[in-house]
Protein backbone atom coordinates (compact mmCIF):
# COMPACT_ATOMS: atom_id res chain seq x y z
CA UNK A 1 0.00 0.00 0.00
CA UNK A 2 2.89 2.41 1.33
CA UNK A 3 4.40 1.66 -2.13
CA UNK A 4 1.50 2.41 -4.51
CA UNK A 5 1.40 5.57 -2.49
CA UNK A 6 4.99 6.25 -2.70
CA UNK A 7 4.79 5.58 -6.49
CA UNK A 8 1.48 8.22 -6.87
CA UNK A 9 3.66 10.86 -5.19
CA UNK A 10 6.62 10.52 -7.31
CA UNK A 11 4.78 10.17 -10.49
CA UNK A 12 2.89 13.23 -9.10
CA UNK A 13 6.21 15.27 -8.72
CA UNK A 14 7.87 14.18 -11.72
CA UNK A 15 4.83 15.54 -13.48
CA UNK A 16 4.96 18.31 -11.64
CA UNK A 17 8.76 18.55 -13.01
CA UNK A 18 8.44 17.63 -16.67
CA UNK A 19 4.59 18.09 -17.58
CA UNK A 20 5.81 21.25 -19.60
CA UNK A 21 6.37 24.02 -17.11
CA UNK A 22 5.01 26.62 -19.71
CA UNK A 23 1.47 25.53 -19.67
CA UNK A 24 1.87 25.43 -15.40
CA UNK A 25 3.12 29.05 -15.32
CA UNK A 26 0.58 29.75 -17.92
CA UNK A 27 -2.17 28.62 -15.98
CA UNK A 28 -0.98 30.57 -12.86
CA UNK A 29 -1.06 33.69 -14.87
CA UNK A 30 -4.55 32.98 -15.96
CA UNK A 31 -5.25 32.45 -12.32
CA UNK A 32 -3.84 35.66 -11.22
CA UNK A 33 -5.73 37.80 -14.24
CA UNK A 34 -9.38 36.90 -15.60
CA UNK A 35 -9.59 35.97 -19.21
CA UNK A 36 -9.18 39.40 -20.88
CA UNK A 37 -11.48 40.00 -23.54
CA UNK A 38 -11.33 38.96 -27.09
CA UNK A 39 -9.58 40.89 -29.57
CA UNK A 40 -10.99 40.73 -33.11
CA UNK A 41 -7.63 39.08 -34.24
CA UNK A 42 -8.22 36.45 -31.88
CA UNK A 43 -11.63 35.65 -32.60
CA UNK A 44 -10.61 35.50 -36.26
CA UNK A 45 -8.12 32.25 -35.35
CA UNK A 46 -10.58 31.21 -33.35
CA UNK A 47 -12.70 30.85 -36.30
CA UNK A 48 -10.51 29.75 -39.10
CA UNK A 49 -9.23 27.11 -36.81
CA UNK A 50 -11.94 26.00 -35.19
CA UNK A 51 -15.81 25.48 -35.01
CA UNK A 52 -18.07 28.87 -34.79
CA UNK A 53 -20.08 27.04 -31.95
CA UNK A 54 -16.09 27.36 -30.23
CA UNK A 55 -15.51 30.63 -31.30
CA UNK A 56 -19.26 31.53 -29.87
CA UNK A 57 -18.77 29.94 -26.71
CA UNK A 58 -15.38 31.69 -26.18
CA UNK A 59 -17.13 35.34 -26.91
CA UNK A 60 -19.38 34.50 -24.29
CA UNK A 61 -16.96 34.00 -21.86
CA UNK A 62 -14.64 36.25 -22.33
CA UNK A 63 -16.48 39.15 -24.38
CA UNK A 64 -14.90 41.24 -26.42
CA UNK A 65 -12.12 44.13 -26.79
CA UNK A 66 -13.43 45.93 -30.16
CA UNK A 67 -15.70 47.56 -31.97
CA UNK A 68 -17.23 45.41 -35.29
CA UNK A 69 -15.80 48.13 -37.89
CA UNK A 70 -16.77 47.48 -41.82
CA UNK A 71 -12.87 46.31 -42.08
CA UNK A 72 -13.30 43.22 -39.06
CA UNK A 73 -17.08 42.22 -40.12
CA UNK A 74 -15.76 41.74 -44.00
CA UNK A 75 -13.08 39.41 -42.34
CA UNK A 76 -15.09 38.21 -39.76
CA UNK A 77 -17.43 36.80 -42.37
CA UNK A 78 -14.74 35.57 -44.58
CA UNK A 79 -13.83 33.41 -41.93
CA UNK A 80 -17.25 32.12 -41.09
CA UNK A 81 -18.95 34.03 -38.42
CA UNK A 82 -22.90 34.21 -39.57
CA UNK A 83 -25.72 37.10 -38.23
CA UNK A 84 -26.07 35.65 -35.00
CA UNK A 85 -22.26 35.80 -34.26
CA UNK A 86 -21.73 38.93 -35.35
CA UNK A 87 -25.03 40.38 -33.05
CA UNK A 88 -23.42 37.95 -29.91
CA UNK A 89 -20.18 39.96 -30.41
CA UNK A 90 -22.14 43.42 -30.44
CA UNK A 91 -24.18 42.25 -27.37
CA UNK A 92 -20.78 41.05 -25.12
CA UNK A 93 -18.97 44.27 -26.61
CA UNK A 94 -21.68 46.19 -24.73
CA UNK A 95 -21.63 43.88 -21.74
CA UNK A 96 -17.39 43.90 -21.54
CA UNK A 97 -16.70 46.23 -18.60
CA UNK A 98 -12.83 47.39 -20.16
CA UNK A 99 -10.43 47.18 -17.27
CA UNK A 100 -9.74 50.95 -16.21
CA UNK A 101 -6.14 50.31 -16.98
CA UNK A 102 -6.98 49.88 -20.65
CA UNK A 103 -8.64 52.68 -21.35
CA UNK A 104 -6.56 55.71 -22.84
CA UNK A 105 -5.00 57.98 -20.06
CA UNK A 106 -2.55 60.46 -19.73
CA UNK A 107 -1.01 63.15 -16.92
CA UNK A 108 -0.86 66.85 -18.06
CA UNK A 109 0.26 69.17 -15.88
CA UNK A 110 -1.92 71.82 -13.79
CA UNK A 111 -0.82 74.69 -15.77
CA UNK A 112 -1.26 73.34 -19.05
CA UNK A 113 -4.99 71.55 -18.29
CA UNK A 114 -5.80 74.81 -16.70
CA UNK A 115 -6.35 76.37 -20.03
CA UNK A 116 -8.78 73.69 -20.92
CA UNK A 117 -10.95 74.75 -18.51
CA UNK A 118 -14.36 75.65 -20.82
CA UNK A 119 -16.84 76.01 -17.24
CA UNK A 120 -16.32 75.76 -13.67
CA UNK A 121 -18.37 77.71 -10.26
CA UNK A 122 -16.40 79.14 -8.54
CA UNK A 123 -15.34 78.04 -4.89
CA UNK A 124 -17.32 79.56 -1.85
CA UNK A 125 -14.95 80.69 0.75
CA UNK A 126 -16.25 78.45 3.87
CA UNK A 127 -17.78 80.28 6.85
CA UNK A 128 -16.31 78.20 9.20
CA UNK A 129 -12.85 79.32 8.27
CA UNK A 130 -12.49 81.87 10.51
CA UNK A 131 -10.91 84.29 7.82
CA UNK A 132 -7.95 82.37 7.44
CA UNK A 133 -6.24 81.67 4.63
CA UNK A 134 -6.05 77.91 2.95
CA UNK A 135 -4.34 75.66 -0.41
CA UNK A 136 -6.07 72.44 -1.36
CA UNK A 137 -4.37 70.37 -3.63
CA UNK A 138 -6.85 67.89 -5.41
CA UNK A 139 -5.55 65.18 -7.96
CA UNK A 140 -8.30 64.65 -11.06
CA UNK A 141 -9.21 62.44 -13.60
CA UNK A 142 -11.00 64.18 -16.38
CA UNK A 143 -13.00 62.13 -18.71
CA UNK A 144 -12.62 61.14 -21.99
CA UNK A 145 -16.10 63.85 -22.41
CA UNK A 146 -13.84 66.25 -20.66
CA UNK A 147 -15.89 66.10 -17.41
CA UNK A 148 -14.53 65.34 -13.67
CA UNK A 149 -14.94 61.93 -12.78
CA UNK A 150 -12.82 61.73 -9.39
CA UNK A 151 -11.27 64.30 -7.63
CA UNK A 152 -8.71 62.96 -4.81
CA UNK A 153 -7.61 65.29 -2.25
CA UNK A 154 -3.65 65.78 -2.23
CA UNK A 155 -3.49 68.20 0.80
CA UNK A 156 -5.70 70.98 2.35
CA UNK A 157 -7.05 71.09 6.07
CA UNK A 158 -10.48 70.42 6.12
CA UNK A 159 -13.08 73.31 5.52
CA UNK A 160 -11.36 74.41 2.42
CA UNK A 161 -10.92 70.66 1.13
CA UNK A 162 -14.75 70.03 1.21
CA UNK A 163 -15.56 73.49 -0.58
CA UNK A 164 -12.40 72.93 -3.12
CA UNK A 165 -13.64 68.97 -3.55
CA UNK A 166 -17.74 70.43 -4.12
CA UNK A 167 -15.84 73.25 -6.67
CA UNK A 168 -13.76 70.96 -9.01
CA UNK A 169 -16.75 68.33 -9.49
CA UNK A 170 -18.58 70.72 -11.53
CA UNK A 171 -15.45 71.68 -13.85
CA UNK A 172 -15.59 71.04 -17.45
CA UNK A 173 -12.83 70.93 -20.03
CA UNK A 174 -11.69 70.57 -23.37
CA UNK A 175 -11.34 66.78 -24.06
CA UNK A 176 -7.83 66.28 -24.73
CA UNK A 177 -7.50 64.28 -28.20
CA UNK A 178 -4.12 62.23 -28.91
CA UNK A 179 -4.27 60.20 -32.15
CA UNK A 180 -7.71 61.19 -33.39
CA UNK A 181 -9.37 59.37 -29.84
CA UNK A 182 -10.17 61.51 -26.78
CA UNK A 183 -8.49 60.12 -23.81
CA UNK A 184 -8.67 60.68 -20.10
CA UNK A 185 -6.44 62.96 -18.29
CA UNK A 186 -5.08 62.86 -15.19
CA UNK A 187 -3.79 66.33 -13.63
CA UNK A 188 -4.12 68.42 -9.99
CA UNK A 189 -5.95 71.74 -9.69
CA UNK A 190 -4.76 73.68 -6.52
CA UNK A 191 -7.13 76.14 -5.14
CA UNK A 192 -6.64 79.16 -2.94
CA UNK A 193 -9.10 80.72 -0.54
CA UNK A 194 -8.91 84.27 0.68
CA UNK A 195 -10.69 85.70 3.30
CA UNK A 196 -13.16 88.74 1.52
CA UNK A 197 -12.18 91.38 3.95
CA UNK B 1 5.87 66.36 -19.93
CA UNK B 2 4.84 62.47 -20.36
CA UNK B 3 7.74 60.77 -21.75
CA UNK B 4 10.48 62.30 -19.19
CA UNK B 5 9.39 59.51 -16.80
CA UNK B 6 10.45 56.59 -19.87
CA UNK B 7 13.72 58.69 -20.50
CA UNK B 8 15.09 58.85 -17.24
CA UNK B 9 14.33 55.76 -16.70
CA UNK B 10 16.10 54.49 -19.72
CA UNK B 11 18.88 56.46 -18.44
CA UNK B 12 18.42 55.59 -14.90
CA UNK B 13 18.89 51.93 -15.95
CA UNK B 14 21.90 52.24 -18.50
CA UNK B 15 23.65 54.05 -15.24
CA UNK B 16 22.61 51.57 -13.25
CA UNK B 17 24.10 48.63 -15.33
CA UNK B 18 27.10 50.09 -16.68
CA UNK B 19 29.14 52.51 -14.53
CA UNK B 20 31.10 54.81 -15.97
CA UNK B 21 29.44 53.98 -19.47
CA UNK B 22 29.52 56.81 -21.88
CA UNK B 23 25.48 57.80 -22.67
CA UNK B 24 23.88 56.24 -25.33
CA UNK B 25 24.39 57.51 -28.70
CA UNK B 26 22.51 60.09 -30.19
CA UNK B 27 19.65 58.60 -32.23
CA UNK B 28 18.61 60.42 -35.67
CA UNK B 29 15.63 62.78 -36.10
CA UNK B 30 13.32 62.72 -33.55
CA UNK B 31 13.79 61.91 -30.39
CA UNK B 32 12.90 58.32 -28.93
CA UNK B 33 9.68 57.80 -27.25
CA UNK B 34 8.11 55.00 -25.80
CA UNK B 35 4.57 55.64 -26.20
CA UNK B 36 4.94 56.75 -29.87
CA UNK B 37 7.04 53.39 -30.68
CA UNK B 38 4.45 51.56 -28.74
CA UNK B 39 2.01 52.47 -31.47
CA UNK B 40 4.14 51.25 -34.44
CA UNK B 41 3.48 47.84 -33.15
CA UNK B 42 -0.22 47.33 -33.26
CA UNK B 43 -1.50 43.86 -34.43
CA UNK B 44 -3.66 44.18 -38.07
CA UNK B 45 -7.31 43.43 -37.52
CA UNK B 46 -7.91 40.84 -40.39
CA UNK B 47 -5.47 38.70 -42.27
CA UNK B 48 -5.14 40.03 -46.28
CA UNK B 49 -6.18 37.16 -48.84
CA UNK B 50 -5.61 37.74 -52.34
CA UNK B 51 -8.52 38.69 -54.68
CA UNK B 52 -8.17 35.48 -57.01
CA UNK B 53 -7.46 33.12 -53.87
CA UNK B 54 -10.25 34.53 -51.29
CA UNK B 55 -10.34 32.31 -48.14
CA UNK B 56 -13.11 29.55 -47.62
CA UNK B 57 -13.22 27.22 -45.22
CA UNK B 58 -13.34 24.85 -47.97
CA UNK B 59 -9.76 25.65 -49.29
CA UNK B 60 -7.81 25.87 -45.69
CA UNK B 61 -9.42 22.46 -44.58
CA UNK B 62 -8.17 21.29 -48.19
CA UNK B 63 -4.81 23.25 -47.93
CA UNK B 64 -4.03 21.62 -44.30
CA UNK B 65 -4.84 18.23 -45.74
CA UNK B 66 -2.36 18.27 -48.36
CA UNK B 67 -0.03 20.18 -46.27
CA UNK B 68 0.16 17.64 -43.83
CA UNK B 69 0.05 14.59 -46.35
CA UNK B 70 3.30 12.91 -47.18
CA UNK B 71 1.71 11.18 -50.60
CA UNK B 72 2.82 14.56 -52.38
CA UNK B 73 6.43 13.17 -52.43
CA UNK B 74 7.93 10.51 -54.26
CA UNK B 75 8.85 8.34 -51.59
CA UNK B 76 5.50 9.09 -49.86
CA UNK B 77 7.76 9.69 -46.63
CA UNK B 78 7.87 13.65 -45.82
CA UNK B 79 5.07 16.24 -46.57
CA UNK B 80 5.42 20.22 -45.83
CA UNK B 81 5.03 19.40 -42.17
CA UNK B 82 7.91 17.45 -42.23
CA UNK B 83 10.20 20.50 -42.42
CA UNK B 84 7.28 22.89 -40.79
CA UNK B 85 6.19 21.57 -38.05
CA UNK B 86 3.69 23.12 -35.83
CA UNK B 87 5.49 22.06 -32.65
CA UNK B 88 8.82 23.62 -33.49
CA UNK B 89 6.95 27.10 -34.76
CA UNK B 90 6.25 25.85 -38.21
CA UNK B 91 9.95 25.22 -38.42
CA UNK B 92 12.04 21.97 -37.55
CA UNK B 93 14.93 21.33 -34.77
CA UNK B 94 17.44 21.13 -37.35
CA UNK B 95 19.59 23.50 -38.42
CA UNK B 96 19.21 22.89 -41.92
CA UNK B 97 16.77 20.10 -42.83
CA UNK B 98 17.12 17.08 -44.36
CA UNK B 99 15.38 16.77 -47.75
CA UNK B 100 13.92 13.78 -49.66
CA UNK B 101 16.29 10.72 -49.16
CA UNK B 102 18.45 11.89 -46.31
CA UNK B 103 19.94 14.64 -47.89
CA UNK B 104 20.75 17.49 -45.90
CA UNK B 105 19.63 21.02 -47.40
CA UNK B 106 21.89 24.46 -47.74
CA UNK B 107 19.25 26.74 -45.69
CA UNK B 108 17.11 26.29 -42.48
CA UNK B 109 13.61 26.00 -42.53
CA UNK B 110 12.24 28.93 -42.71
CA UNK B 111 8.71 29.18 -40.31
CA UNK B 112 5.53 29.78 -42.18
CA UNK B 113 3.91 31.42 -39.30
CA UNK B 114 2.70 34.99 -40.58
CA UNK B 115 4.21 34.26 -44.21
CA UNK B 116 0.43 36.12 -44.96
CA UNK B 117 1.93 39.82 -44.65
CA UNK B 118 5.12 38.60 -46.83
CA UNK B 119 5.87 39.66 -50.10
CA UNK B 120 8.76 37.83 -51.12
CA UNK B 121 9.02 34.28 -49.69
CA UNK B 122 12.44 31.66 -48.99
CA UNK B 123 15.10 33.17 -47.59
CA UNK B 124 15.88 34.40 -50.93
CA UNK B 125 12.50 35.76 -51.86
CA UNK B 126 12.61 34.08 -55.39
CA UNK B 127 8.95 33.47 -55.23
CA UNK B 128 6.89 36.40 -54.90
CA UNK B 129 3.42 34.71 -53.61
CA UNK B 130 2.57 31.95 -51.07
CA UNK B 131 0.99 30.16 -54.03
CA UNK B 132 3.39 29.95 -56.05
CA UNK B 133 5.80 29.20 -53.40
CA UNK B 134 3.80 26.33 -51.99
CA UNK B 135 4.65 23.86 -54.93
CA UNK B 136 8.18 24.58 -54.92
CA UNK B 137 9.67 22.30 -52.41
CA UNK B 138 6.62 19.33 -53.87
CA UNK B 139 8.72 19.51 -56.96
CA UNK B 140 12.63 20.18 -55.75
CA UNK B 141 14.50 16.85 -56.33
CA UNK B 142 16.23 17.07 -53.22
CA UNK B 143 13.15 17.89 -51.00
CA UNK B 144 9.62 16.34 -52.11
CA UNK B 145 10.60 15.66 -55.89
CA UNK B 146 7.34 15.08 -57.47
CA UNK B 147 6.52 16.46 -60.49
CA UNK B 148 3.76 18.38 -61.02
CA UNK B 149 2.13 15.89 -63.29
CA UNK B 150 2.47 13.35 -60.89
CA UNK B 151 1.04 15.34 -58.19
CA UNK B 152 -1.87 16.75 -60.04
CA UNK B 153 -2.84 12.25 -61.69
CA UNK B 154 -2.16 11.27 -58.35
CA UNK B 155 -5.12 13.87 -56.82
CA UNK B 156 -7.58 13.82 -59.40
CA UNK B 157 -7.85 9.68 -59.58
CA UNK B 158 -8.46 10.30 -55.77
CA UNK B 159 -11.72 10.44 -55.08
CA UNK B 160 -12.14 12.20 -51.73
CA UNK B 161 -9.00 14.51 -52.57
CA UNK B 162 -11.46 15.27 -55.94
CA UNK B 163 -14.36 16.34 -54.33
CA UNK B 164 -12.87 18.42 -52.11
CA UNK B 165 -11.54 20.40 -54.82
CA UNK B 166 -14.54 20.36 -56.72
CA UNK B 167 -15.43 22.45 -52.96
CA UNK B 168 -13.02 24.36 -53.26
CA UNK B 169 -12.04 26.19 -56.46
CA UNK B 170 -15.35 24.47 -58.45
CA UNK B 171 -14.56 26.11 -61.58
CA UNK B 172 -11.05 25.61 -61.86
CA UNK B 173 -9.27 22.55 -62.77
CA UNK B 174 -6.92 20.21 -60.40
CA UNK B 175 -3.43 21.70 -61.25
CA UNK B 176 -0.31 23.12 -59.88
CA UNK B 177 -2.32 26.54 -59.44
CA UNK B 178 -5.15 25.27 -57.04
CA UNK B 179 -2.40 23.02 -54.97
CA UNK B 180 -0.48 26.12 -54.38
CA UNK B 181 -3.68 28.00 -53.87
CA UNK B 182 -5.29 25.61 -51.29
CA UNK B 183 -1.93 25.63 -49.28
CA UNK B 184 -1.72 28.74 -49.19
CA UNK B 185 -4.72 29.20 -47.87
CA UNK B 186 -4.41 27.26 -44.92
CA UNK B 187 -1.14 28.85 -44.39
CA UNK B 188 -2.49 32.13 -44.49
CA UNK B 189 -3.98 31.12 -41.24
CA UNK B 190 -1.19 30.16 -39.40
CA UNK B 191 -0.36 33.79 -37.61
CA UNK B 192 1.23 34.02 -33.98
CA UNK B 193 -1.14 34.09 -31.23
CA UNK B 194 -1.55 36.92 -29.00
CA UNK B 195 1.28 37.84 -26.66
CA UNK B 196 2.46 39.18 -23.46
CA UNK B 197 3.92 41.85 -26.13
CA UNK B 198 0.52 42.70 -27.57
CA UNK B 199 -1.07 42.96 -24.21
CA UNK B 200 1.09 45.73 -23.15
CA UNK B 201 0.87 47.16 -26.51
CA UNK B 202 -2.72 47.30 -25.90
CA UNK B 203 -2.23 49.08 -22.50
CA UNK B 204 -1.94 46.61 -19.88
CA UNK B 205 1.39 47.89 -18.08
CA UNK B 206 1.12 44.44 -15.96
CA UNK B 207 1.44 42.32 -19.29
CA UNK B 208 5.15 42.61 -19.62
CA UNK B 209 8.09 43.15 -17.12
CA UNK B 210 10.30 46.14 -16.54
CA UNK B 211 13.47 44.64 -18.33
CA UNK B 212 11.47 43.69 -21.06
CA UNK B 213 10.02 47.39 -21.44
CA UNK B 214 13.70 48.42 -21.02
CA UNK B 215 14.73 45.79 -23.81
CA UNK B 216 11.91 47.80 -25.76
CA UNK B 217 13.12 50.42 -25.36
CA UNK B 218 16.86 48.72 -26.66
CA UNK B 219 15.30 47.50 -29.50
CA UNK B 220 14.22 50.78 -30.86
CA UNK B 221 17.38 52.71 -29.34
CA UNK B 222 21.25 51.87 -28.85
CA UNK B 223 20.56 48.23 -30.67
CA UNK B 224 18.58 49.68 -33.55
CA UNK B 225 16.81 46.05 -34.29
CA UNK B 226 13.94 48.15 -35.03
CA UNK B 227 15.97 49.05 -38.78
CA UNK B 228 15.26 45.56 -40.12
CA UNK B 229 12.61 43.83 -37.44
CA UNK B 230 10.08 46.50 -37.96
CA UNK B 231 6.10 46.97 -37.19
CA UNK B 232 4.18 44.22 -35.83
CA UNK B 233 5.82 41.34 -37.29
CA UNK B 234 8.95 41.92 -36.65
CA UNK B 235 10.67 42.10 -40.49
CA UNK B 236 11.07 44.46 -42.96
CA UNK B 237 10.54 41.31 -45.74
CA UNK B 238 13.64 42.88 -47.05
CA UNK B 239 17.20 41.03 -47.25
CA UNK B 240 20.68 41.62 -45.81
CA UNK B 241 23.71 40.87 -45.44
CA UNK B 242 25.00 39.90 -41.95
CA UNK B 243 28.39 39.10 -42.22
CA UNK B 244 28.55 35.48 -41.82
CA UNK B 245 31.43 33.35 -43.79
CA UNK B 246 29.88 31.37 -46.21
CA UNK B 247 29.40 30.50 -49.62
CA UNK B 248 25.67 30.79 -49.75
CA UNK B 249 25.19 34.09 -51.83
CA UNK B 250 21.71 34.05 -50.73
CA UNK B 251 19.56 36.88 -52.34
CA UNK B 252 22.83 37.94 -55.06
CA UNK B 253 22.10 34.44 -56.79
CA UNK B 254 19.14 35.70 -58.12
CA UNK B 255 20.47 39.70 -58.65
CA UNK B 256 24.20 39.44 -59.55
CA UNK B 257 24.83 42.51 -60.43
CA UNK B 258 23.22 44.15 -57.16
CA UNK B 259 25.60 44.95 -54.66
CA UNK B 260 23.71 45.30 -51.35
CA UNK B 261 21.73 41.46 -52.68
CA UNK B 262 25.36 39.68 -51.99
CA UNK B 263 24.98 37.14 -49.04
CA UNK B 264 21.38 38.94 -48.20
CA UNK B 265 18.86 36.66 -46.51
CA UNK B 266 15.34 37.52 -45.82
CA UNK B 267 14.90 39.17 -42.27
CA UNK B 268 12.87 36.80 -40.17
CA UNK B 269 9.47 37.37 -38.16
CA UNK B 270 10.45 37.59 -34.74
CA UNK B 271 7.23 36.41 -33.45
CA UNK B 272 7.41 33.28 -31.61
CA UNK B 273 11.16 33.73 -31.80
CA UNK B 274 12.01 32.17 -28.74
CA UNK B 275 10.48 28.74 -29.81
CA UNK B 276 12.68 28.67 -32.98
CA UNK B 277 15.98 28.10 -32.25
CA UNK B 278 18.77 27.48 -34.33
CA UNK B 279 18.49 30.76 -35.47
CA UNK B 280 19.47 32.37 -38.96
CA UNK B 281 19.37 30.85 -42.62
CA UNK B 282 21.66 28.39 -41.79
CA UNK B 283 20.85 27.84 -38.53
CA UNK B 284 24.18 28.37 -37.36
CA UNK B 285 23.47 30.29 -33.83
CA UNK B 286 21.96 28.24 -31.43
CA UNK B 287 20.72 30.59 -28.29
CA UNK B 288 18.97 34.21 -28.75
CA UNK B 289 21.94 35.17 -26.48
CA UNK B 290 24.32 34.29 -29.35
CA UNK B 291 22.20 35.70 -32.06
CA UNK B 292 22.37 39.52 -29.60
CA UNK B 293 26.12 38.32 -29.55
CA UNK B 294 27.14 38.25 -33.20
CA UNK B 295 25.15 41.69 -34.01
CA UNK B 296 26.66 43.37 -30.87
CA UNK B 297 30.15 42.47 -31.60
CA UNK B 298 30.67 39.96 -34.85
CA UNK B 299 32.28 38.40 -36.04
CA UNK B 300 31.24 40.10 -39.62
CA UNK B 301 33.08 39.25 -42.60
CA UNK B 302 34.04 42.85 -44.01
CA UNK B 303 32.80 42.76 -47.58
CA UNK B 304 31.19 45.31 -49.44
CA UNK B 305 27.63 43.49 -49.17
CA UNK B 306 27.39 44.14 -45.55
CA UNK B 307 24.86 45.85 -43.92
CA UNK B 308 25.86 49.47 -42.85
CA UNK B 309 23.69 48.86 -39.63
CA UNK B 310 26.19 45.87 -38.68
CA UNK B 311 28.44 48.38 -36.57
CA UNK B 312 29.38 47.44 -32.87
CA UNK B 313 26.33 47.85 -30.26
CA UNK B 314 28.70 48.03 -27.27
CA UNK B 315 25.73 46.39 -25.35
CA UNK B 316 26.12 45.60 -21.39
CA UNK B 317 25.58 42.28 -20.34
CA UNK B 318 22.02 43.77 -18.47
CA UNK B 319 21.17 45.13 -21.66
CA UNK B 320 21.53 41.81 -23.96
CA UNK B 321 19.34 40.51 -21.15
CA UNK B 322 16.97 43.09 -20.88
CA UNK B 323 16.52 42.54 -25.14
CA UNK B 324 16.03 38.29 -24.39
CA UNK B 325 13.70 39.33 -22.12
CA UNK B 326 11.99 41.57 -24.46
CA UNK B 327 12.27 39.07 -27.35
CA UNK B 328 10.33 36.58 -24.95
CA UNK B 329 7.44 38.66 -24.91
CA UNK B 330 6.75 38.19 -28.43
CA UNK B 331 5.89 34.26 -27.55
CA UNK B 332 2.00 33.84 -28.35
CA UNK B 333 -0.83 31.83 -27.49
CA UNK B 334 -0.87 29.85 -30.57
CA UNK B 335 -4.60 28.84 -31.47
CA UNK B 336 -3.60 25.04 -30.71
CA UNK B 337 -3.15 22.60 -34.07
CA UNK B 338 -5.04 19.77 -34.91
CA UNK B 339 -3.81 17.14 -37.30
CA UNK B 340 -5.99 16.67 -40.27
CA UNK B 341 -7.82 13.36 -41.16
CA UNK B 342 -6.45 12.27 -44.54
CA UNK B 343 -8.72 10.74 -46.89
CA UNK B 344 -7.20 6.83 -47.59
Amino acid sequence: MRAICLTVVVLASLHAQTGATAPLSARAAARQKPARPLTSFELLLKLYHGTPAAAAAAVKVRGVDFQVTPAIEAGLVEAGADKSMLALVALRRQETDRPASVAPSIRIGAAAQARKLLRKQEAVYPPDARQERGTVTIEVVVGQDGRVKSPRLLTGAAPFAAAALQAVQSYVYKPTILDDQAVEVTTTVTLEFEPKN
Amino acid sequence: MKQKPVLLSIALAIAATAPGAPPPPAKEGAPYNRESARKEFRRPDTIPFPDDNRYTRARAELGKMLFFDARLSANGGISCASCHRPQFSWTDSAATSVGAPGMPLGRRSPTILNTAWSEALFWDGRSSSLEEQAIGPIQADMEMNMPLDKVTAMLKSHPTYAKLFEQAYPKEPISGVTIGKAIATFERTVVSGVAPFDEWILGDETAISEPAKIGFDLFNGKAHCVKCHSGWNFTDDSFHDLGFEEQDRGRGKLLPQIQAAQFAFKTSTLRNIAQRAPYFHDGSLRTLEEVIDHYNEGPWLKRPSLAEEMRKLELTDTEKRQLVEFLKTLTGADEPVSLPVLPN
